[in-house]
This record gives structure tokens, C-alpha cells and sequence, in this order.
């Protein structure tokens, strides 16, 4: 026994996402080899799904810690209290940025420093890991 | 270190663990908010609301859950806000869904007509066209990236499929 139109319409589309259990999709094939409309109908959801299939969304890396990273590393330092510390391009900004700021809630050290130092509670930093500007807070 | 990993790192107070996620999940988390917005700033605009967001949600996370899904759950929401936004601001609006640039295919002609068509289409709709046959997922991978049952998949993606050829003109 074969199906009918309408029940093969309503497995078609089950069939070409690969999701019919093997003996439906036996049933729905001795269908489709005696019916042209349900052949029909069936080319078209191919056509579809082929044309959606080619389409390609590849964006490059939106680099997103960029853009977040001061952002993420504040937001979390004032909830838990602790100086953030924020890449600077070289000591002599640093010192001045850090006179500066140190005080605030907002200090800049050298890549360097930051991998020790970021997120620490304060009071956790060593005077001697950040001697100068350690000492002049 | 694997997803639960960095976010137990996370939640323990290291927050600049978050950049491994950042880095893992950034491109894909861009290419779904292009299939809702269709539009490359918006589309970064949007992504950088929702690491934002799921940052500040770390400390709610369930050890376990799906990290993927936990995302795009965020992102979907962010998305759909900053879709409302543009249709209520529209002096300020950006280009809607206009922006070529976001996709390709490999058949151009055919490709560009059915971008315009799917822009034209509800965003859920899109939705499920995309994850189905662009992402190639399965009924069962949506239903957990929805969080919805797999039979409710079916029928939406149907649903879709008919909207989509009805605006088409049958003529795929």
C-alpha cells in the first residue's frame, strides 16, 4: 500500500531534512514514483533548500575582546572591589597615568604587570611586584 | 580548559577567563546576529551587548547547562530589542536589511534574490531557515538551541518554508 497525496506531502519535507524513519520513507518513495504532482512538489523543496544550503554567512573575527575588554575587566573590578589594571603603551605613560589615577578606581601598567597583577584585590599586590609605583600610593 | 571551565574560572572571580569564551563563540554568535539583522554594524553592535550581558550573567549560570544555547539565548533577545529599536527610531535607523556585503553564495543571482526575500520574511521564520539549512542543524540540535520540543520545530520550519516560497513565487 502506497500513501496518499496528502500524506506524502506532509512527510516530504520531514524527507529532505533526513529526518524520515526508513520505512516511511520507503512508503513515501513508491508514492512518488506513480505521482508527478508529488515529484513536483518535491524538486521545489529541494530547489529551496539547495538555494538556502549555498548561502554562506562567514564574517570575519569581529575581535570582540577587543572592544569588550576594558568594558568586562571594569565592570567586574568594581563589583568585587579590586583595581583593575589596563594596558598602557609604555612605562613612562604608565608612571604618568598611574600618579594620575592610582588613587581612582582606574590604574595603567605594563603588559607585563597586567598579567600579574590584573584583577587582584589590592591588597593581594605586592609593594615589591610594582615597587615605584606601589609606593607612591 | 573546556566552556564549563572557563565560566567556573569566571564565576570564582578570574573574569579574564571570559576571553577565552569571547574567542571561541565570537564568530558564530556574529553570523546569527547578521541572520536576524542583516546588517554588519548592527550586527557587532548587537554582539558586544550581548558578551556584556552574558559577562553579567555569569554568576546566575547553572554548571552544565549548554554554553552555546545559554548564549544565543542572549543574543536572540538582544536581537530582537535592537530589531524593535530600528523600526521605532527610523531617523536614526541604519540600513535595515540591505547590507549585500554579509553573505555569499554560490550561485550569485539566485543567492542575492533569495537574501532580499529573507529579509522580507519574520525573523523567527528567517530564524529557522538558517539554522536548518545554512547551519545545517538538526530538528533536535534547534529544538535545544530553542529550548522548544523538536515536533514544534518541524512545524514552524514548515510554516516558514511556505512563507518563503509563497513570497518567491514558488520559483526555487
Amino acid at each position: 500500500m502506497t500513501e496518499s497525496c496528502e500524506e506524502t506531502r506532509a512527510r516530504l519535507e520531514a524527507w529532505i531534512d533526513q529526518a524520515l524513519p526508513e520505512a516511511e520513507q520507503r512508503r513515501l518513495q513508491e508514492h512518488l514514483s506513480g505521482c508527478a504532482k508529488c515529484r513536483s512538489e518535491e524538486a521545489e523543496l529541494r530547489g529551496l533548500a539547495t538555494a538556502l544550503g549555498d548561502l554562506r554567512l562567514e564574517p570575519e573575527s569581529p575581535r570582540m575582546w577587543a572592544r569588550i575588554r576594558t568594558a568586562v575587566l571594569s565592570e567586574h573590578c568594581q563589583a568585587n572591589r579590586i583595581v583593575p589594571w589596563v594596558l598602557a603603551p609604555n612605562c613612562a605613560t604608565n608612571a604618568r597615568l598611574l600618579n594620575r589615577h592610582f588613587c581612582g578606581n582606574l590604574c595603567f601598567a605594563t603588559s607585563t604587570y597586567i598579567r600579574m597583577l590584573r584583577c587582584q584585590p589590592l591588597e593581594n599586590i605586592s609593594a615589591s611586584a610594582f615597587p615605584i609605583f606601589i609606593s607612591n600610593h | 580548559m573546556d566552556d564549563q571551565g572557563i565560566l567556573r574560572h569566571c564565576q570564582e572571580g578570574d573574569a579574564g577567563k571570559f576571553e577565552l569564551l569571547v574567542k571561541a563563540y565570537e564568530r558564530e554568535l556574529m553570523r546569527h546576529a547578521l541572520m536576524w539583522l542583516g546588517h554588519r554594524e548592527d550586527a557587532l553592535d548587537t554582539v558586544q551587548e550581548t558578551l556584556m550581558k552574558a559577562f553579567r550573567a555569569i554568576p546566575r549560570f547553572r554548571q552544565g547547562q549548554p554554553v552555546y544555547p545559554w548564549l544565543y539565548g542572549i543574543l536572540r533577545n538582544t536581537c530582537i530589542d535592537a530589531a524593535r529599536h530600528r523600526q521605532h527610531d527610523r531617523i536614526q535607523a541604519r540600513a535595515g536589511w540591505s547590507d549585500r556585503e554579509c553573505f555569499s553564495s554560490r550561485t550569485a543571482d539566485r543567492g542575492s534574490e533569495l537574501w532580499e526575500h529573507l529579509g522580507k520574511l519574520e525573523a523567527e521564520d528567517r530564524e529557522m531557515l538558517f539554522l536548518k539549512h545554512v547551519d545545517g542543524r538538526s530538528y533536535e540540535e534547534i529544538a535545544a538551541l530553542l529550548e522548544i520540543p523538536a515536533g514544534t520545530v518541524m512545524s514552524r520550519l514548515s510554516r516558514a518554508r511556505a512563507r518563503l516560497r509563497s513570497r518567491m513565487g514558488a520559483k526555487v
